[in-house]
């Protein structure tokens, strides 16, 4: 598959200078701890082992002292502590070991499509209203809208995901709505070939323990509704499973009958995925996964589903009714066969310290949950240790226990009054910056503002109503904020009052956007704004009947539409209903709640700084194909040769400083090589530190060499393929002679990336 | 014996085919006369005691169900066979269900570890749904064994639960001390591989005959400034835990895992034992909602139910459940309505489901607090019902 082309390279070297002389390996540091480890690698497997290896020897050096001394309280303790921090380790390095042994990619030969699926039907395009430079290119309705009615044109999609199969080579794309949960081969990624799926039928549980169960789909006459309908769905692409929240207006019920959950789906052989686990959960309208998929996000929806009649719906009473929608629900799912949910929601207090309706959690490129609902945007910590803005004491973050970032409520068109109860913020995009993008932190405005880019907030606010209409404020809309200010814990602030319009905590909004008076519109047609994605500085929207979107949001403070493609009915034709759409390796994916999936193709360049994900959900690796041009097909048989396409970095030995001399005011010089082979038509080696705490520069434990660390940013660029090219890297740090310097060793893992914008 | 299984059932099915073309008739050709069950308890040797207990939940269970009419129209009937909790004895009784299920439409027991290891591979191997009552040791049932499944939580779940609880309690700095028992320190490794950091594990001592004394032990452990600390082993020595603790200062959270659930834990603990926690396995002592259960067994036994007697109950309920729902006693139709959620498949402590590796899903962990020198209720650990 040439999404190798394009593909984004890192690789990570731990860079170490020493108050000492350098040791064979270095001693552990907050970056080999666990929690602060968004993912398991191979690297993080042999770290572990190395140092439970060392924790080990000094454990057993400690047992042997207390042993000689048995009554003795102090060397007792010392070796309970050192086999505590042993048996973490040798704990770590297991968990590791098995997360990483969990990886897998997927079934190696492909498949057969199960014969009880009905064959896949094509909804045509045709007079499509759209701009010149965004084409329609094919479309596939997947598993039917409801599975009753297999001859139905009609694909019901709220979302869709990707997934890579290493054992393949190529992408599978998962959607999921009323009839289930569908899943497409992207072989070719023109043209979708639906491959298998969990039918809304097979979904069904006799669950509803407040009513009735949920009814077999078999009747050809029924209207009953199956699955509701897991818009945002989540998967964990290293392990191959999906996760679909389940909203409790499933299978014809409704508030607050209806039971809410998490189905976990295994989906190695995409044709043929497997239910592994329903798990209630107090939650579900959409889910995320935090931390590498330790952990699932559910949230939603508005209802608080406190009561039922006058019984309280859960019996933990987990649910209150003084709220006006459900928060974040954490569920542990390392163990699949045994998820676990926590009683405590996260992101409770979200509209002016009143717990709200959460609709959405999107993490972006540096790994921040962000969630979206009534009262606004919030993003949150889920690993490592920061300081927490609203005590002031740095801790650890953690999936059930984070720390506040920075956000706030979102100016929108309600009155006062009416303010977080009709337009609600669905979904947002926090913009980052990845080492790759060496390009200036801020952008300036037509009007000669300078804003930061890690400020910029992309959301969407929700309404759903036509276009003309003006009630609510009007239909949703696109809107660009600004987190400036943001990041003391003010959105945390206990004296907050959401029933106070002077007590509410409002960040600033840039720009909106709305589809109404802009080429292509269907004034009469529903218009609100929805789950949306960004590349560059390219927004891609779904706008219900107003369909795809693309925005240009390089300046903040005035958003320009730039493409647009919507399907009208027609005899044979259903219209666009667009839910979401995808960029996607070079193509844009429409999931349609009437169409299926359409697949689009965007033709103008995109502006902007292509990043290496394109985060939405979880901001999963298997979303991040950053190619951007079209996708060429081969033609012709002649003779000829052909280039694989290749991105590839080696690393040399790991830079060293040696021993820094404390009192003594020098520069101190380390160097390592690389070796660069790449096929592509230009390439950019950069290294950075994607560290958190202390960026730029070296730590040791709590304590930060004062000068940054010199050498980071852009090695080398190529205009051109290069093959076995060796840059030398090198690095420089400052000692001066008042520097306080500790024992130990200063160090910091850093990132290698070589990338394209020119595959 | 396992070709002559195979033979057999190859037999049944052609005389089965012969029947006719309704799907019913057979059902009715199986179903002539009662539904059988079979019950593998120790009778006899050392933990008779035991296998009197489960036979006699099985009892109150097919009563019930036969006084609402029993399972599929047929009345219910128990066949017991002794396995004595001897792996050599079991193996011989569980063959005892290998020729046609031995006419049973499902199978329980399982009382003690080695015995039910032994019993599963054998009674698995006949296709006939076996409910493990009792045994709680990991590795019993997995996905190889398609038509068993285990009714009591795991010692993995065991520490699966005390992370939980830790994370419950809001614990931040933890201190494990553990026996010299197999069991004890499993359950340890377990739960601090399921950490990850959170809480911090501060500390890690064994008390062993050969050792420091335990007051050393409840020292060292206390400098180590832990919020909580958790005891894995038996319950006479977690009851000198928690006493060495508080009298040298402790002024934290303990807990203990559920084999201090015993009268030794209470003397050996005496006063400093109040406040102190035990994740024990829900009984029908320790589970208030299991006091319909007690009492119905009091009333027909004039005695107070065990442990095996509300598991044994709950697995005929289960076996019954799974028939009535799949409308046939098809052992794969059953299994597949014993993975199925279903509100109305519950116990004392809520919905009975099992997870893809035939373990509950929902294990059967509470929470008992010491108060006035008693084991108290405090809550279920279970999370279904947050759903």
């Amino acid at each position: 598959m040439r999404s190798a082309l394009g593909a984004l390279l890192t690789a990570t070297v731990l860079m170490v200078g020493s108050s000492t002389a350098l040791a064979a390996g270095p001693p552990a540091t907050p970056a080999d701890d666990a929690a602060t480890q968004a993912k398991t690698t191979a690297a993080t497997v042999a770290r572990a082992k190395e140092i439970a290896a060392d924790l080990k020897t000094a454990s057993d050096a400690a047992a042997a002292a207390s042993a000689a001394d048995p009554d003795n309280v102090d060397k007792r303790a010392a070796a309970a502590a050192a086999l505590a921090k042993y048996a973490t380790a040798d704990a770590d390095a297991n968990a590791e070991q098995k997360s990483l042994e969990g990886v897998n990619g997927g079934v190696a030969t492909e498949g057969s499509i199960d014969p009880k699926h009905p064959a896949d039907v094509h909804n045509p395009a045709a007079g499509a209203v759209k701009s010149d430079n965004i084409e329609w290119v094919s479309n596939s309705r997947g598993l039917p809208n409801q599975v009753q009615k297999p001859t139905n044109a009609n694909g019901n999609y709220a979302g869709a995901t990707f997934m890579h199969y290493e054992g393949l080579g190529y992408d599978f794309m998962l959607g999921d709505g009323t009839g289930g949960l569908s899943i497409w081969s992207l072989k070719d990624p023109e043209k979708p070939l639906f491959v298998g799926g969990v039918n809304s039928n097979d979904l069904r549980q006799p669950a509803d323990a407040h009513g009735p169960e949920d009814p077999l789909l078999t009747d050809p006459a029924s209207n009953t509704r199956g699955f509701y309908e897991g818009e945002n769905p989540t998967v964990d692409s290293r392990r191959k499973l999906a996760y679909l929240a389940r909203d409790p207006r499933s299978w014809g019920a409704g508030h607050p009958n209806g039971r809410t959950g998490l189905y976990i789906i295994d989906v190695k052989d995409p044709w043929k995925p497997k239910v592994v686990t329903y798990h209630w959960v107090p939650a579900g309208h959409t889910a995320t996964c935090i931390n590498d998929c330790r952990y699932i996000w559910s949230v939603g929806p508005a209802n608080n589903g406190s009561k039922v009649g006058s019984t309280p719906q859960d019996v933990a009473g987990v649910l209150h009714p003084e709220w006006s929608g459900v928060p974040a629900f954490v569920t542990d799912v390392r163990d699949i066969n045994h998820p676990y949910t926590y009683a405590k929601p996260v992101d409770a207090g979200r509209n002016n310290n009143k717990t709200a309706y959460t609709h959405s959690v999107d993490v972006d490129q540096h790994g921040l949950a962000w969630t979206s609902g009534f009262g606004g945007v919030r993003g949150y910590y889920t690993s490592g240790k920061h300081l927490d803005p609203t005590t002031g004491v740095e801790r650890q973050a953690t999936a059930t226990d984070p720390i506040p970032y920075a956000g706030g409520s979102v100016p929108s068109l309600e009155t006062p009054a009416q303010y977080a109860q009709v337009s609600l913020e669905h979904n947002s995009y926090h913009r980052t910056q990845a080492a790759s993008d060496t390009s200036s932190p801020t952008v300036t405005t037509a009007s000669g503002r300078t804003l930061n880019k890690s400020d910029l907030q992309y959301v969407t606010q929700e309404n759903v109503i036509t276009c003309t209409r003006t009630d609510g404020g009007g239909p949703g809309r696109f809107v660009i904020a600004n987190l400036a200010g943001s990041y003391t814990g003010k959105a945390w602030d206990p004296t907050l009052d959401a029933a106070d319009p002077n007590k509410r905590y409002f960040i600033e909004k840039l720009d909106d956007y709305t589809p109404l008076g802009q080429p292509g519109d269907l004034p009469n047609g529903s218009c609100s704004a929805h789950w949306f994605t960004v590349q560059g500085d390219m927004v891609a929207i779904g706008f219900y009947a107003q369909g795809t979107r693309i925005l240009d949001v390089s300046d903040p403070t005035d958003i320009k539409q730039s493409a647009y493609l919507r399907i009208p009915s027609a005899t044979g034709q259903l219209a666009t209903n667009a839910s979401a759409v995808y960029w996607h390796n070079g193509y844009l994916y429409v999931a349609d709640y009437t169409r299926g999936i359409d697949v689009l193709r965007y033709k103008d360049p995109i502006k902007g700084v292509v990043q290496p994900k394109v985060c939405w959900n979880a901001c999963d690796d298997s979303q991040t194909p950053a190619k951007t041009t079209s996708v060429t097909t081969p033609v012709g048989n002649g003779p000829g040769g052909t280039v694989p396409a290749t991105l590839s970095l080696a690393l040399g030995t790991p830079a060293a400083f040696g021993a820094f001399t404390p009192g003594l005011a020098k520069e101190y010089t380390a160097s390592t090589d690389a070796t660069v082979i790449s096929t592509a038509g230009d390439a950019t080696l950069a290294v950075a530190d994607p560290s958190t705490t202390a960026n730029g520069h070296l730590v040791n434990g709590a304590f930060v060499l004062p000068q940054p660390l010199q050498g980071l940013g852009t090695v080398k660029t190529y205009t051109g393929p290069v093959s076995n090219d060796k840059p030398v890297i090198t690095f420089k740090q400052a000692i001066g002679n008042t520097d306080a310097l500790r024992t130990g060793t200063y160090s910091k893992t850093l990132t290698f990336t070589l990338s394209t914008s020119n595959p | 014996m396992r070709r002559s299984a195979i033979a057999l059932a190859l037999m049944a099915a052609v005389v089965v085919a012969g029947c006719g073309d309704k799907k019913d008739k057979p059902e009715a050709a199986q179903l002539k006369g009662a539904v059988a069950i079979g019950v593998l308890a120790p009778t006899s040797g050392t933990q008779s005691a035991r296998g009197a207990d489960l036979i006699d939940g099985a009892k109150l269970a097919a009563g019930e169900l036969n006084a609402k009419g029993g399972v599929l129209g047929h009345k219910v009937e128990l066949q017991p066979v002794d396995d004595a909790c001897e792996p050599y004895i079991a193996y011989e009784s569980a063959k005892t269900f290998v020729t046609d299920g031995g006419g049973a439409i499902g199978v329980i027991g399982g009382v003690c570890d080695e015995v039910a290891e032994r019993e599963v591979s054998t009674v698995d191997a006949t296709e006939k749904p076996f409910l493990v009552t009792s045994a709680t040791a990991d590795g019993i049932v997995s996905e190889k064994t398609p038509f068993t499944f285990q009714m009591n939580g795991t010692l993995y779940q065991q520490a699966l639960s005390s992370v939980f609880w830790m994370n419950y309690e809001e614990t931040e700095r933890l201190a494990v001390v553990q026996d010299e028992s197999a069991e004890s320190k499993s359950i340890a490794k377990q739960a601090i591989g399921l950490l990850e950091g959170q809480p911090k594990l501060v500390s890690l001592q064994t008390v062993e005959p050969k050792g420091p004394k335990v007051k050393t032990i409840a020292k060292a452990a206390i400098a180590a400034k832990p919020d909580l600390v958790l005891w894995t082993g038996s319950a006479q020595g977690g009851g000198e835990l928690v006493a060495a603790l508080r009298e040298a200062g402790f002024k934290g959270k303990f807990t203990a895992t559920a084999a201090s659930e015993a009268p030794e834990f209470l003397s050996a603990a005496g006063p400093a034992g109040e406040g102190a926690t035990v994740m024990a396995t829900g009984s029908p002592q320790n589970t208030p909602t299991a006091e319909t259960f007690r009492a119905a067994f009091k009333a027909k036994f004039n005695r107070e139910p065990g442990f095996d007697a509300q598991q044994a109950y709950d697995a005929v309920q289960v076996l019954a459940h799974a028939a009535n729902r799949a409308k046939s006693t098809d052992s794969a139709k059953m299994v597949a309505k014993l993975t199925e959620l279903d509100p109305k498949f519950s116990n004392a402590l809520g919905v009975v489901r099992f997870a893809p590796d035939h373990t509950l899903l929902y294990d059967n962990r509470v929470i008992l607090k010491v108060k006035d020198g008693k084991f108290t209720w405090d809550r279920s650990l279970r999370t279904d019902s947050l759903g």
